[in-house]
């Protein structure tokens, strides 16, 4: 071993010199580069010659505890030059380590860290040397070497092998991770996490989660070891928390540079948050999808592409969504957005598009019943348009307030010879009966014109096209590509390729968010919602008190909000300018955030104009303003500005 | 002549305003003038300049007109309406307030369901009288050329509809281009009888000017935006066509302001540029002919602290001048001669006077 050492730190400087040497300029001179490929050839023929004659010399090796006892079992010199040639940049950077301590040195060659870039790395050259001094090189296993080495040393190992087993990473990352908070924090982390005895074990697992990567995007054959490969890393992924796997690829890709590994954790933007899953990725996925114009499930390496894409190019976020925006353009830059993402309460929510549904009391109430709702309802399977409605009508079904939902398919009962509405919600959900297409189906079936079992999609009716085989048969509920301005989107129902008008489409509501005049507040959305979901609401008087509100408890991760209502043309002015006295269109947005920036308060705000994932940093004064002149021309006089929490 | 005409950007001016923010905040309320009402400014929906005629919402819901210390109900409505008053944006002082035609937009079911492009009911209405005239749905009606023409916009169907109320009420309608932007719409100013200027949006978001002939119908494009995510603003000062190009929220770039003599040139190549900044402001054009300026809400936040004020553009001497120092001014509009600035509660007017006569009272002395 010391031997093995010796000639590695002789060889250390040639070495390093041999790796670079293609990025020489020298190379450019001529002799130089057909020099190392003469000497490299010979290396290798060396190489050839030495496991050659270790495979002849295996029948010789015995394996009795008493004579392996008797004898001294180094790594071939050669071959480990061979090992250290074949090691990525993060695994050299350990070798110092390794050096001064045997065990770490033993640990490196146990989880093929030394030559990792060796695909079948299962096997060593050592040499046997006998007492008095001969030495004979042996072809071993891995198992071998170390049950060799290890018999009598580096107990120490074992506990660090324990740590690192893939069920306990999860404590030992609780006990010994943190993100970093500032430069000086993540230096320390990485020196730390560096001096570990337990890295090589760690990131043994991201060198699997690696080399299976690169073995199931090649077509070409996988042998059984990349078979192997590929299950192994299976089972890393399982086994290991998404957060710590992003943690874990960080260090280990980054073991030789630090700026590298800390850059992650220094940047803050959101999308920088979502890459190490502390951000939630929807809200980064949707405009990666439009940014890479990527058809395919977005990877994580498609992520990163489209991170620096949008730190680079920050106009790039104000205009996606072409070809045809679902809801107020342009959007606020990557960078703004960004900001507005890392306050935002909502970026848990499902993707909505407003201008399909485009009414502000019931986009804001679904999206408050869905922000107060167990994580696991938040999740809704349906297309963007079901996610813009669905909270709020259960809701409203569970409480037997639908008279108000105007959303109907009504048609004649030829048995009970009158006319029957069916409520819906807009849009697709192939798992809710009560979604649009699956209660059309209802009521064509009930008409007696679908057959038991069919099915209705709903299509854009510029991909409609009567002339090809699959739009021949079937039930198709063709949507306009216009917007729905009037309260509803229109379309057009085909049958068997016939357009059927005996279904009339009703559309829009009778809902207030809170109340007005006459219409008393237990008939309201809020009111519902408050009792419904048993929030605890009050009003809020002025910023210092929104923003104890919001920041009080914040570490306990209390669900909380503020809800306003307000006149869009003083907060948004250069969308929907002022035309006349006390002219107003209300909006209710929802206050995830606010912060004092230079003596003046910023709010982070959904606006039931923008989709959910766009939210809005704005000054407060212009929410004041917008709020005030709501209350100015509302007929009691009601301020629509509360604090709602769980 | 200096593109840059923003005077507050002068390095006196700008030490000025910020050291002394808390003071100027005060003196320009103090300095403008509190619109004060015998109605409740909360209720107003049209105030004229003397005070002669007051249209407001009341209690029930219902439109009221109060002259002379009479009222007449317009509309019946409930509490679930509203309604927005609206006149010919570029005010004429030389039309007389008795045959002046303003537009009543009525919104029902607004507290249950109303939003930014939803369709307003719009009619006419001649100002003093009681009556209205159903006109269509739509949002954003404007009154040209002193009542001959009326213009809205219909979101739903992408329609500018227009009225000519002189060639025996017929109807224009000018489908726009605009496919990919369902909250935009367009401004529109109508120079003479023979055309109109609209504004519209190609498929990269690229806001552009058009004409449109009332005799054949054709469309011209003549100006486009150098960048999408840029508003384009017009509004006439007698020949003057004014243009204001004006960043939108989210989109950085610059801000500038434009002027062409249509009456003798149509080349928008000659476009004359007379404002320039390099900040994003909010716009929100309007022009003024009786006194010859124009205004606009200009950005003049720095690093530190935002801000916005209304200022006006003096065409003769060519500069801007603020005309509020709120911090916070978002909108403004002109009724009847009357710039009006809404901050907080209370409404201040900017340019114009408010002289109210107490015609009842002197009527019944004589």
């Amino acid at each position: 071993m010391n031997r093995a050492i010796f000639f590695f730190l002789i060889t250390f400087s040639f070495l390093s010199a041999s790796e670079t040497i293609k990025d020489d300029p020298l190379l450019s001179m001529p002799g130089i580069y057909t020099s190392y490929k003469v000497l490299r050839q010979k290396f290798y023929t060396e190489l050839r010659i030495l496991k050659k004659k270790a495979k002849e010399n295996n029948q010789y090796f015995v394996s009795q505890e008493e004579d392996l006892l008797k004898k001294q079992y180094e790594l071939n010199p050669l071959f480990l030059f061979y090992l250290w040639q074949r090691t990525s940049p993060p695994y050299r950077s350990l070798l110092p380590m390794a050096i001064e301590d045997e065990c770490y040195f033993l640990s490196l060659i146990e989880n093929r860290s030394l030559g990792d870039k060796i695909t079948r790395n299962d096997f060593l050259i050592i040499d046997e040397v006998d007492g008095e001094g001969g030495i004979k090189p042996l072809y071993l296993s891995l198992q071998q070497y170390l049950a060799i080495r290890y018999k009598s040393k580096c107990y120490a190992n074992h506990e660090s092998k324990e740590r690192s087993k893939l069920e306990n990473i999860s404590y030992f990352f609780q006990q010994n991770f943190h993100i970093p908070q500032s430069p000086k924090d993540c230096h320390a982390l990485f020196q730390e996490w560096h001096q570990r005895k337990e890295t090589p074990y760690l990131c043994r697992y991201n060198s699997i989660l690696q080399k299976a990567k690169k073995f199931s995007s090649k077509q070409s054959s996988q042998n059984s070891t990349k078979k192997t490969i590929i299950r192994t890393a299976q089972t890393i992924q399982e086994k290991i928390d998404k957060k710590n796997l992003h943690h874990l690829e960080n260090f280990c890709s980054h073991l030789h540079d630090e700026k590298k590994f800390c850059q992650l954790y220094l940047d803050e933007s959101y999308w920088n948050q979502v890459l190490i899953g502390e951000g939630a990725i929807s809200p980064m996925k949707n405009r990666c999808h439009l940014l890479l114009q990527s058809k395919q499930e977005i990877k994580k390496e498609d992520l990163k592409k489209c991170k620096d894409l949008m730190i680079q190019s920050p106009h790039l976020c104000t205009h996606l969504f072409l070809p045809y925006r679902l809801s107020l353009m342009p959007s606020p830059d990557c960078q703004m957005t960004s900001e507005s993402l890392n306050k935002s309460k909502m970026t848990h929510l499902p993707q909505d598009c407003p201008m399909k549904s485009p009414y502000p009391n019931l986009i804001s109430s679904s999206r408050i019943i869905s922000y107060f709702s167990p994580k696991a309802e938040q999740q809704k399977k349906g297309d963007c348009q079901y996610n813009n409605l669905s909270s709020l009508y259960h809701l409203l079904e569970k409480n037997r307030q639908l008279e108000k939902w105007k959303h109907q398919f009504c048609y004649f009962d030829a048995i009970e010879k009158e006319e029957k509405c069916l409520r819906y919600i807009p849009g697709n959900s192939n798992d809710d009966p009560a979604s649009e297409t699956r209660t059309l189906e209802k009521v064509l079936s009930k008409m007696g014109l679908l057959a038991k079992g069919s099915s209705c999609q709903k299509i854009n009716r510029l991909d409609y096209n009567p002339l090809l085989l699959r739009y021949k048969r079937g039930c198709f509920l063709l949507e306009e590509q216009a917007p729905c301005l009037k309260g509803y989107c229109p379309s057009t129902l085909i049958l068997d390729a016939i357009e059927i008008n005996t279904v009339k489409m009703n559309y829009g509501h009778d809902y207030s968010f809170t109340s007005f005049g006459t219409n008393k507040e237990e008939r309201s959305l809020f009111h519902l919602i408050k009792t419904s979901l048993k929030l605890n609401a009050r009003s809020i008087f002025n910023v210092t008190d929104l923003s104890n509100f919001l920041q009080e408890n914040e570490k306990k991760l209390k669900k909380k909000m503020a809800i306003m209502t307000l006149c869009i043309e003083d907060v948004l002015p250069s969308f929907f300018p002022k035309k006349s006295f006390n002219q107003c269109t209300p909006e209710n947005i929802l206050i995830s955030a606010i912060e004092q920036k230079e003596g003046q308060f910023f709010a982070t705000v959904n606006f039931s104009v923008d989709d959910v994932y766009t939210p809005r940093t704005i000054e407060w004064n212009f929410l004041y303003q917008g709020m005030i002149n709501y209350q100015q021309i509302h007929p009691s006089n009601q301020q629509v500005f509360y604090a709602i929490e769980q | 002549m200096p593109l840059n005409n923003n005077r507050i950007s002068s390095p006196f001016l700008l030490s000025f305003f910020i050291f002394s923010l808390p003071l100027c905040s005060l003196f320009s309320q103090e300095k403008l003038k509190k619109l004060l009402t015998k109605q409740q400014a909360n209720k107003i929906r049209y105030l004229s300049s003397d005070g002669e005629f007051t249209y407001y919402q009341g209690h029930n819901g219902n439109l009221v007109l109060a002259s002379n210390y009479e009222t007449k109900e317009i509309i019946k409505g409930d509490q679930n309406h509203q309604y927005f008053i609206t006149e010919e944006s570029s005010f004429v002082s030389a039309q007389k307030n008795s045959s002046k035609k303003i537009l009543l937009e009525i919104i029902p079911d607004f507290y249950t369901n109303s939003h930014a492009l939803k369709n307003h009911q719009i009619h006419t209405l001649i100002l003093g009288e009681s009556l209205s005239t159903p006109l269509g749905e739509g949002i954003r009606g404007q009154i040209h050329l002193k009542g001959r023409y009326i213009s809205y916009y219909r979101p739903s169907e992408k329609k500018i509809i227009l009225h000519d109320s002189a060639s025996n009420k017929k109807e224009y309608s000018i489908q726009l281009q605009n496919k990919i932007n369902a909250y935009f719409t367009p401004s529109i100013v109508i120079p003479e009888n023979n055309y109109l200027f609209y504004t519209d949006l190609n498929e990269k978001n690229q806001m552009g000017l058009l004409l449109f002939n009332l005799k054949d119908g054709k469309i011209n494009p003549v100006y486009k935006t150098t960048i999408s995510g840029k508003k384009i603003e017009i509004c006439l000062l007698n020949n003057l066509l004014i243009l204001g190009e004006f960043p939108l929220p989210g989109v950085d770039s610059d801000s500038s302001i434009f002027s062409l003599d249509i009456e003798k040139e149509k080349d928008f190549s000659l476009l004359k540029k007379i404002y320039h900044s390099e900040k994003a402001d909010t716009g929100n054009l309007q022009c003024n002919s009786n006194l010859k300026e124009f205004y606009f809400i200009q950005n003049q936040s720095s690093e530190k602290k935002k801000s916005y004020e209304l200022v006006r553009y003096d065409l003769q001497e060519e500069k801007v001048i603020n005309l509020t120092n709120f911090e916070y001014t978002t909108n403004y509009f002109i009724m009847d001669g009357l710039v009006l600035v809404p901050f907080r509660q209370d409404y201040y007017i900017a340019r114009g006077s408010y002289e109210t006569k107490d015609i009842s009272f002197s009527n019944k002395k004589k």
